[in-house]
């Protein structure tokens, strides 16, 4: 006979995977769905056999350390899937129709600032750094606000980057006032691009995650 | 049942393997093939299983489908072509490997030997 789980068992394994540390709905689907086929399977052999009975049978063949090294591998993975990703978008800048319009900005810029008093310059390049900051922190602010209502590994794994490489040397390097300007503004230049391409690969994974667990979004 | 540190060597090619000939599977039918076709003497462990899994995906050479099934999510695996690639140089190596031990553990040679 064909056994099913109803969705209050399912409901009950979800909870259960969350009792055992796994935070993210992501991996926590992927292990319900196991528990849930193994249960279901069990209950078909021995139609008298106790769902908590069957799921302490099931959840004893993970071994001795349960759930916690599929975690790890998960988020290892995870982490370099989304390095990959920001690599990615950090490549579409130098792609041929896009590193035309960088370079012109980025020459034209320096070009702009070079005739300008040192100290003005200085400054300009101060203003525009806290500018583009402050935007890319206000439309990552906004797409946070989009977030699922149960956590996704894939995704804040690839929120965490928006903040990779560094920030605080990045405040120090760009107030650094033993570096030549032109330095400092190209090194700017090549940071808010990895900023960038965080933000757009963050972007891509929020849509990808909403086709892929709206469950997670409701 | 086999012995798992002989057969853990041999998760990966396995995966590709079943998956090459299924077309997609998920987690639990891996499980389950393996010890179908091997009548019980082998048994992935899920702990082992998922791991790899994750890992394979992460290097492309799995694909992720997400399908609703019953009243739960279930993710299906594919291979990607770089996996079907990658499958055919570890079967190569798999068949080197036990050409390998068969030469070692050869009675005949152990006799000459």
């Amino acid at each position: 006979m064909k056994i099913t789980l109803t969705p209050g068992q399912v409901e009950f394994l979800f909870d259960f995977v969350r009792r055992k540390y796994v935070r993210y709905y992501d991996v926590q689907s992927e292990l319900v769905d196991h528990l849930a086929t193994a249960i279901e399977e069990r209950l078909e052999k021995d139609t008298n056999a106790d769902f908590h009975v069957a799921l302490a049978l099931v959840y004893s063949e993970f071994g001795l350390f349960g759930f916690s090294r599929i975690v790890q591998e998960r988020e290892t993975q995870t982490q370099k899937s989304s390095r990959k990703m920001l690599w990615q978008q950090a490549l579409k800048f130098f792609s041929w129709p896009v590193i035309i319009s960088t370079l012109t900005l980025t020459v034209g810029g320096w070009l702009i600032l070079s005739t300008l008093e040192p100290v003005l310059s200085k400054n300009m390049i101060y203003f525009t750094w806290v500018i583009l900051m402050g935007w890319i922190y206000y439309r990552a602010h906004i797409l946070y606000k989009q977030r699922p209502s149960k956590p996704l590994l894939a995704l804040e794994t690839s929120r965490a980057n928006i903040f990779f490489p560094f920030f605080y040397p990045e405040v120090m390097f760009v107030f650094s006032t033993h570096l030549h300007l032109g330095w400092i503004y190209f090194f700017l230049v090549i940071i808010m691009m990895i900023r960038l391409a965080a933000f757009n690969s963050w972007r891509n994974m929020m849509n990808t995650s909403r086709l892929r667990y709206p469950a997670a979004f409701s | 049942m086999a012995d798992a540190q002989l057969f853990k060597g041999a998760l990966i090619p396995i995966i590709l393997k079943l998956l090459q000939n299924q077309d997609k599977m998920y987690g639990y039918e891996i499980t389950r093939k393996v010890k179908e076709i091997t009548s019980g003497k082998m048994n992935i462990t899920e702990g082992a299983l998922y791991p790899a899994l994750h890992k394979l995906e992460g290097e492309g050479l799995l694909r992720v489908t997400l399908v609703m099934e019953s009243n739960r999510q279930r993710k299906y695996y594919s291979l990607t072509p770089n996996g079907k690639k990658s499958l055919r140089y570890k079967l190569e190596d798999m068949q080197a490997f036990l050409e390998q031990m068969k030469q070692i553990f050869n009675p005949a040679i152990n006799l000459a030997g």
